[in-house]
């Protein structure tokens, strides 16, 4: 028994580490070496707050707008792959995973180089695209999966019975697979948000999201801006997955 | 004046990866017919039945419906309703909501919608269970509601693969009979496809025989059943006495159960006989001069009632004892042949 609640405890504090330290350096005006706790409270960070909330609304509505372009391009392909005979299917699966395991440097430096020629760089527009790359991949190869439980004889069953393509995704297809769709948007929508190298690549400092300015006060030395950039960093993943989980958990789906 | 056929299968062929695996099949239907194809697994008949739902594309031939030709249009504007072997209800929406689907994207009207599902609930004998989830119907009401869904959707045919062959054997006679009295009453041209003989005949209407993407025979149930138009499709239906012998000089055919005459083939042939056609009777001294004798092997107890397994001139042959006669093992009978139920095939 105790060696059960003593690995509980340890698994929570391997959880809750971290974000202590987060939170405990956001909250301090300093923390040197080698003290074990912080030596005062006191100093402002309101000064840096607009940088943060500029950052924190980029990346929300960067994220939204990949989730919004990656998950119907995901259903699409994941839909196309799921039907597609073996050997399709293997090269379709590697091409989606193709964005998700490049070193996010080297796609970075790829998708640079394109949205200099397209004169795209340094713009919310070019990052936006960017972005779309990994998040359209990793939104694919979670809805194949998802699709491989799917049943698409009812599809089928709808067609017969008079369902044009159009009735068939909007009655029969998104309303079964709207929870799993919900989550394949969530997924890509945090992959733009903690996005660091190909925003920093290809929007060159000039699109500054939450990541682009947690970067820039760790390396300028500023600790506790950074702290508090991370937990922010944090907040609408968990405030997001959480709603998600609400929502998903009252609707019957595959 | 002719009234055109609900549906017209002209030389339909269906190809896979280049593999052939329907050839060649024509048929008609016309509206209130049945007709079952019937043959072994992977011999074509789910293929057939998804090409003329435009699911499976023809690589060769035509479909026509009600005199329209319909091969190269989507599923959704033929008017052929495909059932599934295991009933594809739509999870997300209740039972009336199921059924009302083929109105609701017609859009139809709700009262009349209403309406219609009603009617149909009625006609399924589920009448009480307009909202339930389809989760949590059982197998026979989700056959009951896949079959109201289609006729909502007051389709020229109806297509049913293999329908009863996921239900237990009461429920599938149960289903059955649901069924084939739900389609009496609305009348669509309806295909039924199966592996099970017993139930090809059950449902009955006209019977195809698909062996090898091949209508090998189609035909009244009661005719194929009684002359079956190769040893193929003999083997298929279960005939238990296939005779060899040959033909005589006059044309007669020539085997263990006697003569038969008029054959008219050449050669080696096959005595195809139905357990009914031969009947085994008591020995008498006052009988035909050159009836055939046997000997009782065993008796095979039959829920129809049972049959008897006789020895005739080294080989055995599945008869129908005579109503009332005491049979045991060992014991000498007649079997008295009905020349007229009995076919004879060339075995080439």
């Amino acid at each position: 028994m105790l060696r059960r609640q003593l690995g509980l405890l340890a698994l929570v504090m391997a959880a809750l580490a971290p974000v202590t330290v987060l939170v405990v350096r956001g909250w301090a005006a300093a923390w040197p070496f080698p003290l074990l706790v912080p030596i005062s409270t006191a100093g402002a960070v309101l000064p840096a707050g607009p940088r943060l909330a500029n950052a924190t609304v980029t990346g929300i509505a960067l994220a939204l707008a990949v989730g919004a372009i990656s998950t119907p391009l995901a259903m699409l392909a994941s839909r196309a792959l799921a039907r597609a005979s073996t050997r399709i299917r293997t090269f379709g699966q590697a091409l989606a995973f193709l964005p998700v395991v490049a070193p996010p440097v080297s796609l970075g430096i790829g998708a640079a180089l394109v949205s200099m020629q397209l004169h795209v760089a340094g713009t919310w527009g070019g990052v936006l695209l960017t972005h779309v790359l990994p998040a359209t991949g990793y939104a694919t190869l979670f809805l194949t999966a998802v699709l491989d439980r799917y049943e698409f004889a009812a599809e089928d069953a709808a067609r017969t019975l008079g369902a044009s393509r159009i009735d068939i995704m909007r009655r029969i297809a998104i309303p079964i697979l709207r929870p799993r769709i919900a989550e394949a948007f969530a997924l890509a929508a945090l992959v733009s948000w903690g996005q660091l190298a190909l925003t920093l690549l290809v929007g060159e400092g000039a699109v500054r999201t939450l990541p682009v300015e947690l970067l820039a006060f760790v390396n300028s030395g500023d600790d506790r801006l950074g702290a508090l950039s991370a937990l922010v960093l944090t907040v609408p993943p968990l405030a997001g997955f959480g709603l998600l989980q609400r929502a998903t958990s009252r609707v019957r789906a595959i | 004046m002719t009234t055109l056929a609900a549906l017209e299968v002209q030389c339909a062929e269906i190809q896979y990866d280049r593999n052939v695996v329907v050839h060649d099949v024509s048929f008609n239907l016309h509206a209130g017919q049945r007709l079952v194809i019937a043959g072994p697994s992977g011999s074509g008949k789910s293929s057939l039945l998804r090409a003329i739902a435009g699911l499976v594309p023809l690589s060769n031939g035509r479909i026509i419906m009600r005199g329209v030709d319909v091969t190269h249009l989507e599923p959704e504007r033929r008017g052929a309703v495909y059932l599934h072997q295991v009933p594809v209800l739509f999870p997300h929406l209740d039972v009336f909501e199921n059924i009302a689907f083929p109105m609701r994207i017609r859009k139809i009207a709700t009262p009349t919608v209403t309406d219609r599902v009603m009617t149909l609930l009625e006609r399924v004998r589920m009448p009480e269970l307009a909202r339930r989830r389809v989760g949590a119907l059982s197998g026979g009401q989700r056959h009951r509601v896949a079959l109201a869904r289609a006729l909502a959707a007051n389709p020229e045919v109806l297509l049913l693969d293999e329908p009863f062959s996921a239900l237990d054997p009461t429920l599938r006679r149960e289903v059955r009979a649901d069924v084939l009295r739900v389609l009496d009453a609305n009348g669509p041209a309806a295909i039924f496809v199966t592996h099970d003989i017993d139930e090809a005949v059950a449902i009955g209407g006209r019977l195809g025989i698909l062996i090898d993407g091949r209508l090998r025979q189609c035909d009244a149930a009661a005719h194929v059943l009684a002359r079956p138009s190769s040893l193929d499709v003999a083997h298929l239906l279960g005939i238990p006495n296939i005779i060899h012998g040959t033909s005589d000089a006059l044309g007669d055919f020539q085997c263990a159960l006697g003569r038969f005459a008029g054959w008219g083939g050449a050669g080696a042939g096959v005595l195809v006989a139905r357990p009914l056609a031969l009947r085994v009777a008591e020995i008498d001294n006052d009988g035909v001069h050159d009836a055939v004798h046997g000997v009782v092997v065993r008796l095979l107890p039959q829920v129809a009632g049972d049959l008897v397994v006789v020895r005739v001139n080294e080989i055995e042959v599945i008869a129908t004892p005579a109503p009332g006669m005491y049979i045991e093992s060992g014991q000498h009978v007649r079997i008295d042949v009905d020349a007229l139920s009995v076919h004879c095939l060339p075995t080439a």
